[in-house]
């Protein structure tokens, strides 16, 4: 069911032609709730030091670090479907409870806590693509 | 055949008579043929890299700061008032990415340029390490990512936007 309304937190402008990320929480119709753009030296601002769970990472860390977007293509299907968004959730928290992130990275990563929560709440799906497949 | 003539003629017969009244040599020069045009390797793209460029031949990969290989992956993005086409492929351990974006009206560059960049991946519990291409030089991520937030504060030093003009090709390659 379409939103009555669209949350957007844009951390983008003013970086077109930069490279950047696109992260939604949207219904099974594709119909995003709640989304942020963001410029990627804000993601790399809060990944300073790569959080990791058993020697592996994980959520936000595990995005930056090991996906590589350009491994699967174009349209709607471009965007990585979070599976485990629980597992995404405690990383950026781990990020907000043990680092010192600042400015906008802060606000990215307060933003990002809020959207993950809120597809948490409403069972809506965690979609992360890079800003020029969205 | 011709006075003084020791080669050999795509256009004439040995005899000297034109070419389309005789047979055809058994061995020509490729350009006799119709249906082959002969074009340098780097303008050859992809179907999908025809279709991302329509209407921007300075998204053209011949035009990329470093050289685009057939076989890289396309990506175009069009927005309101802004357009990206974007080359990635890997070599020697590094993913490289080409970037190139039309004039951008809410970016400070306003004007259409090539963005480079390399990385290597992440491994162990290590980020993974991106370069930027800026004139004949690499600088790394966290120099680049700096001098944008300098500038995006209006506080960029000299030395800062030289470099990040450097980071901008506005010219094909090869030219000054």
């Amino acid at each position: 069911m379409k939103p009555e309304f669209t949350k957007l937190l844009d951390l983008y402008k003013g970086f077109e032609g930069e490279p950047g990320y696109f992260f939604a929480a949207a219904d099974k119709g594709n119909n995003f709730h709640y989304y942020i753009k963001a410029w990627l030296g804000y993601v790399d601002d809060i990944i300073e030091e790569p959080h990791q769970v058993d020697n592996k990472f994980v959520g936000l860390t595990k995005l930056y670090c090991d996906i590589d977007f350009d491994s699967f293509n174009h349209g709607l299907d471009n965007f990585y479907k979070v599976d485990d968004k629980k597992e995404f959730l405690d990383d950026l928290l781990w990020y907000k409870n043990n680092t010192e992130v600042k400015d906008e990275a802060l606000l990215l990563l307060n933003g990002l806590v809020e959207l993950v929560q809120y597809a948490v709440n409403n069972n809506l799906d965690l979609l992360v693509a890079n800003d020029e497949d969205a | 055949m011709d006075k003084g003539y020791s080669g050999f003629n795509p256009y004439k017969t040995n005899n000297g008579t034109n070419k389309h009244l005789e047979m055809k040599p058994t061995i020509a020069p490729m350009r006799m043929y119709d249906n082959v045009i002969i074009v340098k390797a780097e303008n050859i793209i992809s179907e999908h890299a025809e279709k991302a460029i329509k209407g921007h031949p300075f998204a053209h990969p011949k035009n990329s700061p470093v050289k685009v290989p057939y076989d890289a992956t396309v990506k175009k993005k069009s927005k309101k008032g802004y357009e990206q086409v974007k080359y990635t492929w890997k070599k020697g351990g590094y993913k490289y990415e080409s970037r190139w974006h039309a004039s951008t009206p809410d970016a400070p560059n306003k004007r259409q340029s090539w963005v480079v960049t390399r990385t290597k991946p992440g491994s162990g519990s290590n980020k993974p390490i991106t370069m930027v291409k800026s004139g004949n030089k690499w600088v790394s991520w966290d120099v680049w990512k700096a001098v944008i937030k300098a500038r995006q504060s209006g506080v960029a030093t000299k030395a800062q936007l030289k470099l990040l003009n450097a980071g901008h090709f506005t010219r094909k390659r090869g030219k000054k």
